[in-house]
Order: C-alpha cells, then sequence, then structure tokens
C-alpha cells in the first residue's frame, strides 16, 4: 500500500449524494421474476423517491485509495486517479494510426470503462463512506467477496455496528448483527437485473433469521459528473 | 454453539493490520488465540458446514451446465435456497464457517512470510540485502514500522486511539514549531490529510480512523533513521493528542 503523492488533492465536484432508498424491500417469499420487477420498481421510483440525500460527502482520494487497498477485491491501484476520471466520463485517447481503417472497420481511439475498476470503486465508496463518513470502526468491517468467488455462501460485506452507528440508515435502533451488504457498481444505466441478484442473494442469507440486508448501489451521474449512491435495504 | 461473527471480522482485520505493519509475530498471536478459543471441534464443524453448502453450490452448477439452463445464477441461489430451508441449514452458520477458514487461510500465510523473511534471498548479497520492517512502538503505545525506498520512507502505523480532527490535533503547532509549512489538503472527522515542507522535512500524511501512512523525505546523513524516527512519533502524538 503506498501513499500516492500528489494525486491526494481534492478535486471539485467529487462529491457523492448518498440517498436512502424510502421503503425496506421485502425478499422473504418473492420468485425470482417478483424479485425482478422489485428491481425494476426500484430503478423506476428512484428519481421520485431520492431528492433528499441521506448524506453528501466530498471524497478525500487520499483516503479513497487506501480504502481500496483495504476493503476492495480486485487488484486495481490508484482507485483515486480513476475516480476521476470515470466521475468525469473522461476516457483516454489512445493513438491512431495516419492512414483510413478498411471499410467496415473502426480504429479504437479511446479506451472503454472497465467493469472491474467500476466494481472497485462501488466497494471502496462502500467502506469509504462506513469509515469516514459514518463512524464504523475499521475492524468492523469484513470483506468476504472472496469466499463468494469459491462458491461459498457469503455476502459481499459483513458489518459488525455493535454502536448501532448505522441505525439511521437501516432505519431501526436496534437490529440482529452482522449486517449483510452487497455492493454494485455501475457506469451506465442502473441494471435491474444485477439488482434483483443481489436480493437473491440476500434473500438467500436473511432466510433463517431476521438479519438486514443492505444493497450499495454506487451509480455515475454523467450529467452532474459526480457519482449518486443509493443505499436499499432489503429484510426478510 | 452459536459463534460470534462479529468477534471473528475485528480478528481477520487485526491480524491484516498486523501483516500491513510487518508484525507477523503479533499476527499469529491473534490467529492463534482466536482459532484456540473456538476449539478444533467446532472449527471441524463451521468449516463443514461452509463447505457443505459449496459442494452443494458446485453439484447445482453442474447440474445447470449440463441441463443447459440459461439463467444459471439465479437458478443455482434458487435450488440452494429450497434445500437450505428443506435441510434447516443455517446460512449464517456458513458466514461464520468462512470467516473461519480465512483465520485458517491467513494462518498459513503468515508462516509462509515468516518463512520467507528468515530466508536469504539468491540476489541478495551482504551490500544489497532488503532490511525487513522493523516495527516500533513509542511511548503514547502506538504502533509503526519503516521501510527506507529508493527515494523516501514509507512508514506505516496504527494508533491506539482514532485520529483527532485537525483542529483539535496539534499539527498546526507542531509545524510552527518545525518551521514547516502545512498543506492540509483534506480533514473530516475521521480522516486527515495533510502534507508538511519544512527545510529538513518532507512529509505527507494520510490518516484514516486509527491507520497512519506517512511519505517522508529527509537529506541523507548518518542518522537519517534517527530523524525519521524522531519526527514519526512528533506527527503521531500529534494525530490523536
Amino acid at each position: 500500500m503506498s501513499v500516492s503523492l500528489g494525486a491526494s488533492a481534492p478535486i471539485r465536484g467529487l462529491n457523492v449524494d448518498l440517498f436512502v432508498y424510502p421503503p425496506a424491500i421485502n425478499v422473504g417469499s418473492k420468485t425470482e421474476k417478483q424479485l425482478k420487477y422489485e428491481a425494476n420498481t426500484v430503478i423506476t421510483n428512484i428519481p421520485n423517491c431520492c431528492h433528499i440525500p441521506f448524506k453528501r460527502f466530498s471524497v478525500n482520494l487520499a483516503s479513497l485509495e487506501v480504502c481500496n487497498s483495504r476493503f476492495s477485491e480486485k487488484q486495481v491501484t490508484r482507485i483515486d486517479d480513476n475516480f476521476c476520471y470515470y466521475s468525469y466520463g473522461r476516457r483516454l485517447p489512445l493513438d491512431k494510426p495516419a492512414w483510413r481503417a478498411p471499410k467496415g472497420a473502426r480504429f479504437l481511439v479511446q479506451k472503454t470503462f472497465s467493469g472491474d475498476v467500476s466494481g472497485e470503486i462501488g466497494e471502496s465508496l462502500f467502506a469509504y463512506f462506513l469509515i469516514a463518513e459514518m463512524g464504523i470502526d475499521w475492524a468492523d468491517i469484513g470483506h468476504t467477496r472472496p469466499g463468494k468467488k469459491a462458491a461459498f455462501l457469503v455476502p459481499d460485506f459483513l458489518i459488525s455496528d455493535s454502536l448501532f452507528g448505522l441505525a439511521g440508515l437501516v432505519g431501526k435502533t436496534n437490529y440482529p448483527l452482522p449486517l449483510l451488504a452487497e455492493v454494485k457498481g455501475f457506469t451506465g444505466k442502473l441494471d435491474p437485473g444485477r439488482i434483483a441478484h443481489a436480493f437473491e442473494q440476500l434473500k438467500a442469507l436473511i432466510q433463517k433469521r431476521s438479519y438486514v440486508g443492505l444493497v450499495f448501489l454506487a451509480a455515475r451521474d454523467l450529467h452532474r459528473r459526480r457519482y449518486n449512491a443509493y443505499v436499499l435495504r432489503v429484510e426478510k | 454453539m452459536d459463534f460470534d461473527t462479529s468477534d471473528l471480522i475485528r480478528a481477520i482485520n487485526e491480524t491484516n493490520d498486523n501483516i500491513w505493519l510487518g508484525d507477523f509475530n503479533r499476527a499469529k498471536e491473534i490467529v492463534d488465540s482466536k482459532l484456540e478459543k473456538i476449539g478444533q471441534n467446532d472449527i471441524l464443524v463451521l468449516e463443514n458446514a461452509a463447505q457443505e453448502i459449496r459442494r452443494k453450490t458446485y453439484e447445482l452448477r453442474r447440474i445447470a451446465r449440463k441441463n443447459g439452463i440459461k439463467k444459471k445464477r439465479s437458478w443455482v441461489l434458487a435450488q440452494l435456497f429450497q434445500d437450505l430451508a428443506k435441510k434447516e441449514i443455517d446460512p449464517v452458520k456458513s458466514i461464520t464457517g468462512v470467516c473461519v477458514i480465512n483465520l485458517l487461510g491467513l494462518k498459513e500465510m503468515i508462516g509462509l512470510l515468516t518463512e520467507r523473511s528468515s530466508q536469504k534471498r539468491l540476489d541478495e548479497t551482504e551490500n544489497n540485502q532488503k532490511e525487513e520492517r522493523m516495527v516500533h512502538t513509542d511511548k503514547l503505545g502506538n504502533r509503526y514500522s519503516l521501510d527506507r525506498l529508493s527515494d523516501r520512507w514509507d512508514v506505516r502505523a496504527i494508533l491506539n486511539k482514532r485520529v483527532q480532527p485537525l483542529e483539535r490535533s496539534k499539527i498546526r503547532k507542531l509545524s510552527v514549531e518545525r518551521g514547516a509549512f502545512l498543506e492540509v489538503k483534506s480533514e473530516g472527522l475521521r480522516s486527515n490529510v495533510f502534507e508538511l515542507f519544512g527545510r529538513d522535512i518532507y512529509a505527507q500524511t494520510v490518516g484514516l480512523n486509527k491507520h497512519v501512512e506517512i511519505s517522508m523525505r529527509v537529506p541523507k546523513s548518518e542518522d537519517e533513521e534517527n530523524k525519521v524516527i524522531k519526527f514519526v512519533e512528533e506527527i503521531l502524538d500529534a494525530l490523536i493528542s
């Protein structure tokens, strides 16, 4: 983990608005189709329900990079730089040959945004939000994504918030621990399929006890050149 | 048998913190004491609970592939959900099992790291031998380790208290005492980033929660390391008091 020299200055406009989707989503007895419908409803309702942010914060890029090195899955470094590029929608140019491309073909002139990087941004942003904005102790956040990859049944994150610091977010003053969280990062539009998949995973985990699931969506808002984050509460 | 998953998460994070700091002995102590507390029998029970769901997932994936099911992931999860409900398996036990597997993995990794650090590499000679990170503890109980890189010193520290907001900390006082220019890059309740530009020192500090990274440059001299240690301790002290 290295300290990013020179790139840590906060850039004006790199703010995040975090909204909490008002109704808790009950997944207990819902089928796959119903969960997909639920995900579509969430996407339709977000512009109407999410006007006042639960939290508005500017991202400290050096701290975001620390969260990246510690709490995200893939070996992608300099998420602080990438966060700027992704937020602004700025793509790196490629060299273009002097001759014209053959008929029907086109040269690649700009790099495309990588899903791996947007995933990293989502995970880092979630950890950053919990630590820097909500005051959750670093030691209380468990990242179990590698276990998930190895086909174990686990969520992306476990949060053992023993002081109930997330009560405002969860909407309850007392809840069983740990909180189970799924994180999804989006560069383009919100994808109902991916949200429904997060619901399905949490449904399998919260069936037995009355655990609370959180789905954290980190979505780029290209028009406002920033990131929006949405927290969906999932219950049995 | 109902284990506190939160306790396991904390142990995993503490172990990772110590590996990051370079204190492998402390990391090993944490893992060993935690595993000892759980007990060999319960480790096996929890591990099996996680492995059983994993085996079932693999089996369902195989069936899905064989039968050419389109939405494989959703189908596997739905089938798994039914199976867990039928057998009355508690998925949370499986999560605890995965945490135990993580701890066992960390134990193995610490063993490898310790072994590697005790061996001399083939390309190492007396002159280019890489010094291991030495963990120091200051008078306030903060632990930190130093690494001399080609152009700077890389310092990692774990504080025994959370970093204070800059206006409450003694950083400004320290910069005046040192005759250094302080440039605050960002400050929050539990995080702050600042740079100190002095005549004989440059330090960029990133503090988040109880974790601090300092990148420091000092002029080359015989007592360079002592100077770095002194300044690091001053910064750490100022961050929490």
